[in-house]
C-alpha cells in the first residue's frame, strides 16, 4: 500500500536512526515497499512547477548514471549531452509543513498523500471491473472495438525517495511521474 | 353503506340515470365514438405491457454500442464524475473521492486494459469526519 525508499545517496549514516529503524521494522512487517528507482542520483529544480490547494510541485529527475558525461557536480553540467534518465518526475511537498522540518512531519504528510492515492487507487479497480461486468453485456464481436476504446481510471502511483544533500541533510520527497502538461485537466 | 335519511331514493335515481347513460353510451360506441367496454381494458393493459417492454428493449437496442456510432454518448470526460458517485455508492455513503486532476492518454494500456485517465492529487471526503470547526485540508481521509 505504502512505497518509501530508504537510502542515502552519498553513502552517509542517517542523522535520524529512530526512524530509519521504524522504516526498517515496517518494511519487515510488510506495510512499507521498497521499490527500486532509476539512479541513486538525482536533480531537483528550485523554482515550483505548479501549485495545488496543498502542495507544491517541482520538477523531479534522476541522473543516468550509466551516462559518462553526467558529473557528481550538477553545476558543471554539459548542455550538449543528456543527463537524465528517460522518465521525468515531479516532487510533491507540502505548503504547511517545512521540507526541512522534523522528518517524522514530512513523513506523516507523505504517508496521508499515499494513503489517499492508494484508497483511490483501489476504488479504481473496483470501478473498472464493474466498467468490464457491464461492458461484458455487450459483449458482442462488433462491440470489440468500442469497449476497448472506453477508458479506465488510474492513479498513479507516488513514492517518497530519501535524499542526502550535503547542504540540507536528510530530505524526503515524494514523488510520481509527470503527466504531459498540455492534457493536464 | 350508510345514507343520510331521504338520500336513498336520490341513490335509486342517480342508479337509474347511470344505466340510461350506458345504454346512451352504447349507442355512442355503435356511432363510432369509441365507448368502452369492460374486459377491453385487460387487453388494453396486456398490449401496453407488451408494448411497454417492446419500447424498452427498442430504447436499449438504441442506446447499445454500434459498430457504426460506437457510443452510449459517452465521453472521457463523463467518467470522473462517474467514478465519484461510484465510490460515494461503494463505500456505503461514507466515502467520495472528488477532485479528480489529470490526462486522458489516449493510449491502449494493457496493464489497465483499455485507455487510460490518469489521475493524481486526489481529495477523499470521509463523512467519519464532520467537524465544521476544524479546517481539514484536502485529501485528509480517516486513519
Amino acid at each position: 500500500m505504502k512505497f518509501v525508499k530508504c537510502r542515502t545517496l552519498s553513502g552517509s549514516p542517517y542523522d535520524h536512526q529512530q526512524d530509519c529503524a521504524g522504516l526498517r521494522s515496517q518494511l519487515k512487517q510488510g506495510k512499507i515497499v521498497d521499490k527500486p528507482v532509476e539512479s541513486m542520483r538525482v536533480a531537483i529544480r528550485k523554482t515550483i512547477f505548479g501549485e495545488g490547494a496543498e502542495r507544491m510541485v517541482r520538477k523531479f529527475r534522476f541522473l543516468d548514471e550509466s551516462s559518462p558525461h553526467s558529473p557528481w557536480d550538477l553545476s558543471k553540467i554539459q548542455p550538449e549531452f543528456s543527463h537524465f534518465s528517460t522518465l521525468k518526475f515531479v516532487a510533491k511537498e507540502s505548503r504547511f509543513v517545512d521540507v526541512s522540518g522534523a522528518y517524522a512531519d514530512r513523513m506523516e504528510y507523505h504517508r496521508e498523500f499515499m494513503r489517499t492515492q492508494a484508497i483511490a487507487s483501489q476504488m479504481a479497480l473496483k470501478f473498472n471491473n464493474a466498467l468490464d461486468s457491464v461492458f461484458a453485456e455487450f459483449g458482442e464481436p462488433e462491440n470489440k472495438t468500442f469497449l476497448a476504446n472506453q477508458p479506465r481510471i488510474h492513479f498513479l502511483s507516488p513514492m517518497v525517495v530519501e535524499v542526502q544533500d550535503t547542504n540540507l541533510g536528510a530530505l524526503a520527497f515524494l514523488i510520481e511521474p509527470m503527466l504531459d502538461v498540455a492534457k493536464y485537466e | 353503506m350508510g345514507y343520510v335519511k331521504g338520500q336513498k331514493e336520490s341513490i335509486n335515481e342517480l342508479a337509474d340515470s347511470l344505466a340510461n347513460l350506458a345504454l346512451d353510451t352504447v349507442a355512442d360506441q355503435n356511432d363510432g365514438l369509441g365507448a368502452i367496454e369492460e374486459g377491453s381494458e385487460e387487453e388494453e393493459e396486456e398490449e401496453e405491457e407488451e408494448g411497454g417492454d417492446t419500447d424498452i428493449l427498442n430504447a436499449f437496442e438504441r442506446s447499445a454500442p454500434d459498430a457504426n456510432t460506437k457510443s452510449f454518448g459517452l465521453e472521457p470526460q463523463d467518467y470522473p464524475n462517474a467514478f465519484s458517485h461510484y465510490t460515494y455508492q461503494m463505500s456505503k455513503k461514507a466515502l467520495m473521492v472528488v477532485d479528480l486532476q489529470g490526462v486522458f492518454t489516449g493510449s491502449y494500456s494493457f496493464f489497465v486494459g483499455g485507455l487510460v485517465l490518469v489521475y493524481t492529487y486526489i481529495c477523499i471526503h470521509d463523512s467519519a469526519i464532520c467537524d465544521m470547526t476544524q479546517s481539514y485540508v484536502t485529501g485528509r481521509v480517516r486513519v
